[in-house]
């Protein structure tokens, strides 16, 4: 039998259960309804293991070890996890102080650590943070949208999310999809009359007008991508989702069904 | 340059090179290594080929500038064949002296000879000075006999014959079983049998090997591998092709990286003269040596300066031309490395290693060292140590033989404190445990490891607090910033000490510091990460009554933290010599002539100046 195709007896906080081989130690908890606090993840998107909120503690033989379950391929056939014992609950409780310190002005934060126990700390705090570099705008940007207007800049205490050499760049389109994936709600956007506004990568990208209604939607930016990815017709793209399905609808109703 | 179309035309080279070489006739070797050419070893080394040639000795006196020798502290120096005299701190003036008494007429020059500093003895012998004595150079021995820009030099004492050996007379699979059975261990750091990696390595499913050295040394203070470049770069090239055929020969394709830091300028040019120079004898490329089906060749890839590229995954990862970060390695880089094929990564010293046990055997190789570390380790001896250097020594020696019998024991007779082994993730040992053996497992046992084999040793006057501190802020810098625990949890540990240091401590610091430190070793993404509390865990676990001091009586017992330090004058022994009131920056000590002298704590900036300046123990620090 191929390694792949193996099924793997494991436990996890001592609830026994079978998985393939190379499903990730958070999927598997899920499904026993076991619930373990994660920021960096998005299904969408490869675990990237960076925020460290997900540690767990597994044991193979005598030895055992902290690993992120995010991203941990189930291996070996006995593997027992513990995602609440005295080691993990000490270390998580550091890494949500170490997150709160950072991002003290983060409701969502806030809200977050909270939830896993931890309301206050006594580390030093930052003012006007709410980046807590978990990736998921860099790695959508990148993996989902193609696009990779956005990445990492300096390293150590200085990293931060910005576009090339932190100048405006032709290469967003404001899409809109890592405002949609950041967990601490730090990427703002803004739809004005004639043009869509992402403030933190300086972008100004002309909202796309409906041939129909004269509403806005999306971006003219995100149109010309689009159009070369999708087979479907310049007409159809150019059309709001709302006229689209009215359009649909009238057809509908004039066919008497499909 | 000579094409080898086979072994044994490079045997023929090789007897023909050897018959050449008159081992009798005088050579002087004039060390190159990084000390020696910062203190002038390359116009010393001018000098002789000027003088040489002005005398018209050419014929008759060789003269190199060689790799490093080891002995930093005394450099330059000159070794001088066939009797190995050894010179030290040779300047030019002293150049023509030499030729004129030591290679004409066999004479010693007195002067020049390094003197026991307890002894007084005037040593004569490069293998009888105290710090030569107790090491085993394999692998820097041969620095001293060869140009390292030179193939000839490499192949005449003995280059490319384990290479020979291994292609002709062994299959891949018993090299891999010959140093799985010599117990090579990584000499990088983590310390993982190399022939073990190797195995799986070949054993992984891919359409191509990559097989890398690791030669981003990027420890402060640390230069073993560079001195191996630098030294003798052919060994390393031939360790990596022997690696490259037992991981590849027959499973698939192979390709070679060497990741070295541009900011060793001298080892980049050396190496890709190397490389250069094995191409053009047929020791990279198509069908090595004539070896049916064999092609490999190198790629030099610079690194850009960051630390942390020295670990495995961030290295493969800039190697790609992605940015140096790391990844989580819970499926391994020799499955999946550069471009997702397996990769085998060891580092500079690693592969120098394999030569030599081809050639001499694994049963040879596991007679030095200990139990669970076989063979040499070269270590960096710095800080406040006599005789700071280069050292290689069989595995298992203890510290303290290290520090006393080849350091030369703790400068200006000051008591030693402590130790710190592996570099900035590495963490501090203290005298109780100076008959620790040096060896992988003993050295992780307390609290620190081999890493690469830098080795700090402090003195009395040394802080705990402070060294802790400087190490955390030496990787905060390098911390990637990728994870949490490592990028903040350094910068708020760095917050809790220099609370500690300026006196501002709170109650429950010293246990905080603990919490901190454990949470960024288990949580972190890498190891530089997962070590980098090691030296803030172990002095708290070895010196816990000097963080105390900080924190509860707010004082510095090694008078080092400012803060916690004031100066005031001894009435009795104070002559009134106005010395220390002259050197005052702030003009904060008062007193007349013959009269003695008073600081003003409000103006007094600790400066430190009255009590370096004092000649009668007048000043004291508290």
């Amino acid at each position: 039998m191929e390694e792949k195709d193996k099924i793997l007896n494991i436990t996890i906080d001592g609830k026994k259960t079978a998985v393939k081989y190379g499903t990730t130690i958070l999927t598997a908890a899920k499904r026993l309804g076991i619930e373990i606090p994660t920021l960096c993840y998005h299904p969408a998107l490869e675990p990237y293991g960076v925020c460290r909120v997900c540690i767990v503690e597994i044991k193979r033989g005598k030895r055992t070890r902290v690993v992120t379950s995010c991203n941990y391929p189930i291996q070996d056939d006995g593997l027992e996890i513990f995602t609440e014992s005295e080691r993990i609950k000490r270390d998580r409780k550091i890494v949500l102080e170490l997150l709160l310190a950072r991002c003290w002005s983060s409701p969502e934060i806030r809200d977050f650590a909270a939830k896993w126990g931890v309301v206050d700390t006594d580390l030093q705090k930052t003012e006007n943070e709410e980046c807590i570099l978990c990736g998921l705008c860099v790695n959508v940007c990148r993996d989902i949208i193609g696009q990779s207007a956005i990445g990492f800049e300096s390293r150590g205490v200085d990293r931060k999310t910005a576009t090339p050499f932190g100048k405006p760049t032709d290469a967003c389109i404001a899409c809109g999809a890592c405002v949609y994936v950041c967990p601490t709600g730090c990427i703002k956007m803004e739809d004005l009359p004639k043009e869509r506004r992402i403030d933190r990568w300086q972008s100004d990208v002309p909202i796309l007008i409906c041939k129909n209604c004269g509403k806005g939607f999306g971006t003219v930016k995100q149109l010309e991508i689009l159009k070369t990815k999708n087979p479907l017709t310049k007409l159809y793209l150019e059309k709001c989702p709302k006229c689209r399905e009215k359009e649909l609808a009238e057809v509908m109703v004039r066919k008497g069904g499909f | 340059m000579t094409f080898f179309k086979n072994p044994a035309e490079l045997n023929e080279y090789r007897n023909k090179l050897q018959a050449d070489y008159a081992p009798h006739s005088p050579y002087i070797a004039v060390c190159g290594g990084p000390g020696c050419s910062l203190m002038g070893s390359p116009d010393v080394f001018q000098a002789f080929q000027e003088e040489i040639a002005k005398n018209g000795l050419t014929r008759k006196v060789r003269v190199k500038l060689t790799g490093c020798h080891g002995f930093c502290q005394k450099g330059p120096l000159a070794l001088i064949y066939p009797h190995k005299t050894l010179y030290v701190s040779v300047k030019t003036k002293d150049v023509r002296e030499i030729l004129e008494k030591t290679i004409e007429r066999d004479e010693i020059i007195e002067r020049l000879l390094y003197q026991d500093p307890v002894t007084k003895e005037k040593i004569v012998q490069e293998s009888e000075v105290p710090f030569y004595k107790n090491q085993t150079q394999l692998l820097l021995g041969n620095n001293r006999l060869i140009d390292p820009k030179s193939i000839d030099d490499y192949i005449r004492i003995g280059g490319y014959s384990a290479l020979c050996k291994a292609l002709f007379e062994m299959e891949p699979e018993q090299i891999i079983q010959e140093i799985k059975k010599a117990d090579l261990r990584g000499r990088g750091g983590g310390g993982f049998p190399a022939g073990v990696k190797w195995e799986t390595c070949r054993e992984a499913h891919g359409n191509i090997k990559y097989v890398i050295i690791n030669a981003d040394e990027g420890d402060p203070g640390a230069f073993m591998d560079r001195a191996l470049l630098e030294g003798n770069p052919h060994s390393v090239l031939e360790g990596l092709i022997i690696a490259a055929y037992a991981i590849s020969y027959g499973v698939s394709p192979a390709q070679g990286f060497i990741y070295v830091r541009h900011e060793y300028p001298l080892a980049v040019k050396y190496f890709t003269n190397t490389v250069a120079q094995a191409r053009e004898c047929g020791l990279l490329g198509k069908n090595i040596l004539g070896k049916e089906g064999f092609n490999f060749d190198v790629q030099i890839n610079q690194g850009g300066g960051a630390f942390v590229c020295g670990e495995s995954s961030a290295l493969m990862a800039s190697i790609e031309g992605k940015p140096g970060e790391p990844r989580a390695k819970y499926v391994h880089t020799v499955h999946k490395g550069i471009y997702n094929q397996p990769s085998n990564l060891n580092n500079v010293e690693t592969y120098a290693n394999v030569p030599l046990i081809i050639n001499n055997g694994a049963d040879w190789y596991r007679s030095m060292g200990t139990e669970g570390s076989k063979g040499t380790k070269i270590f960096s001896l710095v800080g406040k140590i006599n005789n700071t250097g280069l050292v290689e020594v069989p595995m298992g020696i203890t510290l303290r033989k290290i520090v006393y019998d080849i350091g030369g024991g703790i400068r200006g007779n000051k008591k030693f404190k402590a130790v710190q082994t592996g570099g900035p993730s590495g963490g501090v040992i203290p005298e109780s445990m100076l008959d620790l053996p040096v060896d992988y497992d003993e050295l992780s046992k307390v609290g620190s490891m081999m890493g690469s084999g830098g080795m700090i040793v402090m003195d009395s006057d040394t802080c705990m607090v402070d060294v802790a501190r400087y190490f955390l802020d030496f990787l905060k810098g390098e911390s990637c910033g990728k994870c949490t625990p490592c990028r903040e949890g350094i910068k708020q540990i760095l917050v809790v000490l220099n609370r500690i240091i300026e006196g501002k401590a709170k109650e429950g610091d010293l246990e905080r510091l603990v919490e901190l430190g454990k949470a960024v070793h288990d949580a972190s993404l890498c190891a530089l990460g997962g070590t980098a509390a090691n030296p803030l865990l172990t002095t708290i676990k070895y010196f816990e009554d000097e963080y105390k001091a900080h924190i509860y009586d707010k004082k510095c017992p090694a008078g080092v933290c400012r803060a916690l330090v004031t100066y005031s004058i001894l009435e009795e022994n104070c002559t009134g010599c106005m010395a220390c009131l002259k050197q005052c920056p702030q003009n904060a000590i008062t007193g007349e002539k013959k009269k003695p002298h008073k600081i003003d704590t409000e103006k007094c900036i600790k400066c430190g100046v009255c009590y370096e300046t004092c000649k009668f123990d007048a000043v004291v620090r508290k």
